[in-house]
């Protein structure tokens, strides 16, 4: 139980996924200009993460693995994400028309987020058990919820705020990135 | 000859796929501690990029376009998978230190977004000058970005050490550097164009 | 019906070409890539103990016993007078992850400690690599608990400045390696089994 605890607490803090380690940067500045958005791609990055994670597991060590093909990850990894993505387009075309207009294109692009990907690629590289890949899998997840939230807290303040010239525009949002990044790098002790 | 070197340029500078379209983050700042591993990023992308855009310009009237984002998908898995595979047989030691981000290649906005955008609707020939563009525009930024945050960081360059070690700043070598060097960039490619842009204006 | 068969049957073909492509680049490769990684290891196993004319692989035998620090490859390296030491492939958490090569001789002392990779932050954490922080391990008795401190303080290693976490995992990778590399040898009697 207390290593699902520390996989969970380093993947949200101490190795968070945007902060520290640089992965789903293209969301991150693109949707948290407001929390309600940050939550909602939060939520669907979250389940399409954990979903692409409990297919592309027993895919590797059940089909992979057996047949010697371990050269053809990148490629049946990316198909099955982008097919899950697809399936929850569907659904929530369907099921939540608003939620999905306001996401527009990013829904889309939650394919090409590197952090689902990192996190089916580090399951395996990382000996982890089934579980444990689940649970890495939230953990990256809410961790990248956090830190948008995080930046879309920042983001409204900024708006109201005195920027230099030079600075004005995504140059700032680095700033607020690098800024909490040393803040998220507090959390480095926090698992000895 | 004009169109191609325009094309080429334009990836270069003006769109320059990190500091203007700012697509293709992800991999980006985390591969920037060394200028060996920028310098490899950005030779490794290049690749994936300019073969998957010939392929896909070379396809584009057979590819049925309901189905064209997983065709795409697979052939820049296919050129990803190769990269990932010759790196590890030829060099090791980079392949080792740049890990999980060669398989992310594969999900780079930058490639996808200029197949998708650029190569899928024009003729071959543009498509290699648009690709090798894009490709050395993302490559000379990561290698600027590496070189800052090498030599402040580490005191290094291509591991030669070239400030004494006592007077490495760590911040650059770890994460905050990164976003930190990387606005610094941003900041100044967009005063660059609005001085361009002001300056063209002002001649008319 | 019909163009939805069509393109199910023109994405798989495009599918199979892929994987037909990969799997020709990948017989190609990975036989580079195996020897790479075995003469690696061999390189590595005869810098630390160039007298060995062999070395057998015992890594079945010897387990770390802790869950963080797995060995990678436990060798017992064979001279020609006899049982020449033995060595220990262990990777563990630092401030990243490092692999190690831990040489421990015969009368329970580490012979060297070999990095073989660290993914700490360079110029920080990497220094665990260099003198003087690699070398303090030489010489040392392999049943020490290797306590890190700060330099002048009294513990048996000083901790790089700025990278305590690293440190204190490293010498935790070498502690482990040596207590469990000397015990078996002891129980073997350095004689391969």
């Amino acid at each position: 139980m207390s290593d699902l605890a520390e996989i969970f607490i380093k993947a949200l803090l101490i190795d968070n996924v945007v902060l520290m380690r640089f992965l789903a940067l293209c969301p991150f500045i693109g949707m948290s200009t407001d929390i309600k958005k940050s939550v909602g791609m939060g939520g669907a990055v979250t389940f399409v993460t954990v979903l692409a994670t409990a297919v592309t597991w027993p895919l590797f060590k059940f089909v992979l693995v057996p047949f010697h093909l371990e050269f053809l990850q990148i490629l049946t990894f990316i198909l099955v994400i982008a097919s899950l993505v697809q399936l929850v387009e569907f659904y929530l075309k369907k099921s939540a028309p608003a939620l999905y207009s306001s996401m527009g294109v990013y829904l889309a692009l939650i394919t090409t987020n590197c952090a689902i990907l990192a996190v089916t690629f580090d399951s395996i590289s990382n000996d982890y058990t089934f579980i444990q890949s689940l649970v890495y899998a939230v953990g990256v997840a809410v961790g990248f919820m956090l830190s948008m939230l995080l930046l879309a807290g920042i983001r409204e303040r900024i708006k109201i705020a005195k920027i230099p010239a030079f600075l004005k525009g995504t140059p700032i949002l680095f700033m607020s990135a690098a800024l909490l990044s040393m803040a998220f790098g507090g959390f480095a002790g926090l698992i000895k | 000859m004009k169109k191609y070197i325009a094309l080429f340029t334009n990836g270069l500078l003006k769109e320059n796929p990190l500091l203007t379209l700012m697509i293709g983050l992800c991999s980006s700042l985390a591969v920037t501690t060394a200028v060996s591993n920028g310098i490899g990023m950005g030779l490794a992308m290049t690749f994936v990029l300019l073969m998957s855009e010939i392929l896909i310009s070379l396809f584009r009237k057979i590819i049925p376009d309901s189905i064209r984002i997983p065709v795409f998908i697979i052939i820049i898995a296919t050129f990803t998978t190769i990269v990932d595979l010759m790196m590890k047989a030829y060099t090791p030691e980079l392949s080792r230190s740049m890990g999980v981000f060669i398989p992310l290649i594969v999900v780079n906005c930058i490639i996808m977004g200029r197949v998708e955008a650029f190569a899928s609707k024009n003729r071959v020939g543009e498509a290699v000058a648009d690709a090798l563009g894009m490709g050395l525009g993302y490559t000379w930024v990561l290698v600027g970005i590496s070189i800052v945050r090498e030599l402040l960081g580490a005191g290094t360059l291509l591991n030669i050490r070239i400030i004494p070690e006592a007077y490495t700043i760590g911040f650059f070598a770890k994460a905050p550097g990164g976003f930190f060097v990387f606005a610094l960039f941003i900041s100044i490619n967009l005063a660059v164009n609005r001085m361009t842009a002001a300056g063209k204006g002002g001649a008319k | 019906m019909k163009t939805m068969f069509k393109l199910s049957f023109s994405l798989a073909a495009y599918a199979v070409v892929a994987c037909v492509a990969l799997a020709f680049v990948y017989n190609t490769t990975d036989p580079l890539i195996q020897a790479g990684a075995r003469k690696e290891v061999t390189d590595a196993l005869s810098a630390l103990y160039p007298e060995a004319v062999s070395f057998e692989d015992v890594t079945a035998k010897v387990q770390s016993g802790d869950p963080k620090i797995t060995f990678d490859g436990v060798y017992v390296a064979q001279s020609e007078a006899g049982v020449a030491g033995i060595v220990v492939k262990a990777t563990g958490p630092t401030y990243g992850i490092a692999t190690l090569m831990v040489g421990i001789d015969p009368d329970r002392s580490i012979r060297t400690v070999k990095v073989l990779s660290i993914t700490d932050t360079p110029g920080l954490g990497t220094k665990a690599a260099e003198e003087p922080f690699r070398g303090q391990f030489d010489s040392k008795s392999a049943d020490s608990a290797f306590t890190v401190g700060k330099a002048g303080s009294g513990a048996e290693i000083a901790a790089i400045s700025g990278a305590t976490i690293t440190s204190k995992g490293f010498a935790r990778i070498v502690a482990l390696s040596g207590s469990r590399a000397s015990e078996y040898l002891s129980q073997t009697n350095g004689s391969a089994q």
